[in-house]
């Protein structure tokens, strides 16, 4: 078995915008991390979101996105930036208490000190056919890097809006291992 | 007890890059393959398109194939290859994108033992500390009924960057 649980955090009350993993250990070669959320955000039923690590939301990030709505899909990008973007990636509870957002995030090589750290993040709501917002639902795939060679050993994953994340939301991290076997 | 996802090989490039990485011998045990790639290319551009290949074959053959979708930062693109001698793995940082970023891509090759052709699904980025990167989608097909027993992923421009890392894994279902 090359994939570990690390850790599991369910949200229990809402009272924050954000949602820390700290320690992460570094006895693996990449991390990935599964959210199954939903935040506050009133008016839309859609969130953006946002990631940094190791605590650092200095200008040290670039984020690229390709975003589906259901009627269209479009690319942005952000960089020099104090954390990687996820637009449309999380459902807020304004739509219906019921509907959560789902996504995945990996990150390769997560201690190697001569990589900067490139993030894949996948995911997205539908909302069930109903607007919230004019918004039906949206689906996000997007690119980040955070440019620092340093071991990522802290994750922050937060609400764009500032709203706060729900209970029942659920952020589980994992560690993949890799083979010694190299089969050339 | 099943194993969900067994690591069977790894490489990283050593100093002086390599122009290609082989897997050889891959066992016939499993129900589908998954390769995690994290490269870069010592050549210029931002971005390098890697090719995937497999059970050896060569520059002659047209029985490749792939759908694509991909952002630039600015607008997403739908794509098609067909007639095609491999199965691109694109959006790997080249020597213009910033120093030391690799790419994060992942690529599934399902039923690898059937004698069905092979489907292959590949999510692939790169970044770059710029408005313009890149990141796909790909639908692959391989038109071949033969059982995968080797892969081979090519450096789309000049050579693989020195730390850059393939690893393949075994998937059971079941």
């Amino acid at each position: 078995m090359s994939m570990y649980p690390i850790s599991k955090t369910v949200i229990t009350s809402s009272s924050s915008s954000v949602i820390n993993l700290n320690s992460i250990p570094s006895t693996f070669a990449h991390l990935q991390l599964r959210v199954f959320g939903q935040t506050n955000r009133s008016t839309y039923g859609i969130d953006d979101l946002y990631i940094y690590l190791n605590n650092d939301g200095t200008a040290s990030y670039s984020s690229h996105y390709i975003l589906g709505s259901g009627g269209g899909v479009n690319s942005g990008s952000s960089y020099n930036a104090n954390y990687i973007t996820m637009p449309g990636m999380m459902a807020s509870s304004t739509s219906n208490s019921l509907i959560f957002g789902l996504f995945i995030t990996d990150i390769l090589d997560y201690t190697n000190t001569n990589k900067n750290k490139t993030i894949k993040n996948m995911g997205g709501a539908d909302l069930g056919g109903t607007s919230a917002g004019g918004i039906y639902g949206y689906l996000d795939y997007d690119s980040g890097c955070y440019y620092n060679t340093n071991v990522v050993n802290s994750i922050t994953i937060g609400s764009a809006s500032g709203s706060y994340w729900q209970p029942g939301t659920v952020v589980c991290l994992y560690g993949i291992q890799t083979s010694n076997a190299t089969g050339a | 007890m099943s194993v969900f996802l067994q690591p069977i090989y790894t490489q990283t490039v050593g100093s002086g890059g390599a122009s290609s990485i082989t897997f050889n011998n891959i066992p016939q045990t499993f129900t589908d393959l998954f390769l995690k790639v994290s490269a870069r290319d010592t050549g210029a551009g931002t971005q390098s398109d890697f090719q995937l290949r497999f059970n050896g074959t060569g520059s002659g053959v047209t029985t490749y194939s792939d759908t694509v979708l991909y952002g630039s930062g600015s607008s997403a693109v739908p794509s098609r290859h067909s007639g095609t001698s491999v199965i691109y793995i694109s959006g790997v940082p080249g020597s213009s994108a910033t120093a030391n970023t690799f790419s994060n891509a992942e690529v599934y090759i399902s039923n690898y033992t059937s004698s069905n052709y092979k489907q292959v699904v590949i999510d692939s980025l790169g970044e770059n500390n710029a408005t313009t990167s890149f990141l796909f989608i790909d639908a692959g097909l391989w038109r071949d009924t033969s059982s995968i027993s080797s892969i081979t992923v090519v450096a789309g421009v000049t050579a693989i960057a020195q730390y850059s890392t393939i690893s393949l894994y075994g998937i059971t279902k079941g």
